[in-house]
């Protein structure tokens, strides 16, 4: 059994709009192991980037703000930590890489210089060693001629290239944990690949966590240990990824298991088409969510006593056998 | 960059011989025959033809043209109908009072809204930006005219802290007629430069590379007066020098108002009079100004915004 390294415990984080308060993550709880990559996966809305950020301390408030939980690291709650302890948390012992690679990067200076900014300002080496580490940084996430691409604007490079700059910045100062939301959304499959590759290598090398947010399960399949399902600021089902590929329990998971394309040969050869399934509807408002279960106005199994209580989060048994560390569990009254 | 820059001047000619155009249009064959102003009442049809052909204006049109673009190129602009001043005389006359009123206020108004505009972006949300606001708004709802009533009623002719208008041209002496002038300058131009660049700054830290700064761990005034503030300075610069060749010709009200000879004064007084000839001057001086500070922006730009390329 690894260390645990992340505990995040009863989370909840609200935005206060003009029309009420907003509770894009409601009580959750997740545990992040050393060398582990955790995925945490929902649609557009269900809170994993708020969490994420949350984990960061980077909600801007106003108007968001955690109101309730514990995060620890290292035993200590990041939540309790004073604005200068945070910042030698931030991008020293977690980082985090952004989705939008185009816009991510300050365009009015050099990759150079803000790669050099983040390791100046966590490590205490002298200037030439400083810009040394930046280029040994650019080398490792695969930019060819890092001693000459250092000094190019953000807009001189591809979207794959900008997001290597990304988690270069990132991995500069070694951190014991990545967070990566949504890495690759903004890029084409190849380079898709490429990027989990390289994060999926990196991991390998330093030993770091990873959190890796993604609404993919293709890619989560690729990288992820383990596997957190978000819907509506809850988390629906949880466990390994192997477990919950092979044995889906939520009729969420089994939606979002059923809406990934698949190609597959008739015995003639040619290929089959087949009409992929979708969830019918869409994440619920915040604002105006139904008594009982989020889920059960999208739900083909939904019966009475979805209506009701809102379901807790309960173990269930595992086909792939029982892990300490994640033990399968889901948000839903039925057995199915 | 030189090339460029050369490249650039020689693309601006089309531009001018554009503009030229227009004015010469405007102001030669729509806005009429300006000899029957000139000679009043009870002239005869041999003075009327006479004055016609003294100013040229029985040439073709097209040698008209000409003879403007000339005017153009020669900075000889001819007399002025009115006064018979020769017109490129009054300019420089007229550039030193202008500019006397013009730099300073320019300067202060840019410093403290720059100042102020910092202040209240780096503190968006709290008290001290949503005063400020609200004093920005008052401050633009109010007309130049009622300051400068005010100003001249109250301070100049109450409290007798300022000559209520008039000039003189030693160099010390000049100060203490356009200091009002310049403070009203000052405090009329506040409100809006304030609020651009509060706005400017402000639309920069709700970008994605700003998250990315904090997340890397930089304090907050670190992510603001690095990252924030350069790209801001693209709308900012461009708002400051597009202001700047304006400046030369003068503000129309605070010069008349205050008796400041300077090129505002003249412009109005030569639209009092339809004294065609200053007017055409002072028009295609003006074109000339934005042309050439437009030019110079897009040079300014290449010092800010590595993305911005001259070619």
């Amino acid at each position: 059994m690894s260390d645990k390294i992340l505990e995040v415990k009863n989370l909840q984080t609200s935005f206060f709009t003009e029309e009420g308060e907003v509770k894009a993550v409601d009580d959750v709880s997740f545990s992040v192991y050393k060398g582990k990559t955790l995925g945490i996966v929902g649609e557009s809305g269900s809170g994993k980037s708020v969490t994420s950020l949350s984990i960061m301390r980077l909600i801007p408030d106003p108007p968001g703000k955690v109101m309730k939980g514990e995060i620890l690291y290292e035993g200590k709650d990041l939540l309790k930590l004073a604005p200068s302890e945070m910042r030698k948390i931030r991008g020293n012992e977690i980082s985090m890489i952004f989705q939008e690679p185009m816009t991510s990067l300050n365009p009015v200076f050099t990759i150079g210089n803000q790669i050099c900014e983040a390791i100046a300002l966590h490590q205490k080496l002298p200037k030439n060693e400083v810009r040394a580490k930046a280029i040994e940084m650019l080398k490792l996430v695969g930019i060819p001629s890092p001693e000459t691409r250092i000094d190019d604007y953000p807009h001189q490079l591809s979207g794959g290239m900008r997001q290597r700059v990304m988690i270069a910045m990132a991995l500069s100062c070694d951190p014991s944990i990545l967070i990566a939301d949504e890495p690759t959304t903004a890029l084409d499959v190849t380079i898709q690949a490429q990027i989990l590759d390289l994060l999926a290598g990196l991991q390998a090398k330093v030993g770091m966590a990873m959190i890796l947010i993604t609404h993919d399960l293709g890619v989560v399949a690729e990288v992820a240990d383990e596997v957190v399902v978000m819907y509506a600021g809850r988390v629906v089902e949880q466990g390994t990824v192997n477990e919950l590929f092979k044995n889906p329990k939520h009729p969420y998971t089994k939606g979002l298991l059923n809406s990934i394309p698949t190609l597959s040969k008739d015995p003639t050869g040619k290929i089959k088409k087949k009409r992929l399934e979708t969830i019918p509807g869409i994440v619920p408002s915040l604002l105006h969510l139904p008594q009982g279960c989020r889920f059960q106005d999208r739900c083909s199994y939904v019966i009475d006593a979805c209506r009701g209580k809102e379901p807790d989060l309960r173990q269930v048994a595992s086909v792939t056998g029982a892990n300490p560390e994640m033990p399968h569990a889901i948000r839903c009254v039925r057995d199915i | 960059m030189f090339v460029h820059i050369v490249r650039k001047l020689i693309g601006v000619i089309p531009i001018i011989f554009g503009v030229a155009l227009v004015i010469f249009i405007l102001l030669n064959v729509v806005g009429g025959d300006p000899t029957y102003q000139m000679v009043g009442k009870h002239a005869t049809v041999h003075q009327i033809e006479e004055l016609r052909h003294e100013y040229g204006f029985d040439l073709p049109k097209p040698v008209q043209f000409v003879q403007y673009l000339k005017q153009i190129v020669t900075f000889d602009y001819g007399r002025s109908y009115a006064t018979k001043q020769r017109i490129s005389d009054m300019i420089v006359g007229g550039i030193g009072p202008t500019l006397t009123l013009a730099i300073p206020a320019f300067i202060l108004t840019t410093f403290i809204a720059l100042c102020i505009g910092l202040l209240v972006a780096y503190y968006r949300g709290k008290w001290i930006d949503k005063v400020t606001v609200v004093f920005c708004v008052f401050g633009m709802s109010l007309s130049s005219l009622a300051y400068i009533l005010f100003g001249q009623y109250f301070f100049a002719y109450k409290l007798g802290w300022f000559p209520i208008s008039g000039y003189e041209s030693g160099m010390l002496e000049r100060f203490q007629y356009v200091a009002m002038p310049i403070l009203i300058w000052v405090i009329v131009s506040l409100g809006y430069d304030v609020r651009f660049f509060r706005t400017a700054i402000l639309e920069e830290t709700n970008q994605d590379y700003v998250r990315t700064a904090r997340a890397k761990g930089l304090t907050e005034p670190r992510v603001f007066f690095k990252h924030v503030l350069k790209n801001s300075m693209v709308p900012i610069v461009t708002n400051i020098v597009i202001e700047i060749p304006l400046l030369i010709l003068g503000s129309f009200l605070l010069e008349s108002f205050f008796g400041i000879p300077g090129l505002g004064s003249i412009t109005m007084d030569a639209i009092h009079n339809s004294d065609f000839p200053v007017i055409k001057a002072m028009t295609t001086l003006q074109s000339l100004l934005f042309i050439f500070g437009n030019l110079a922006t897009d040079v300014i730009y290449t010092l800010v915004d590595p993305r911005v390329k001259l070619s």
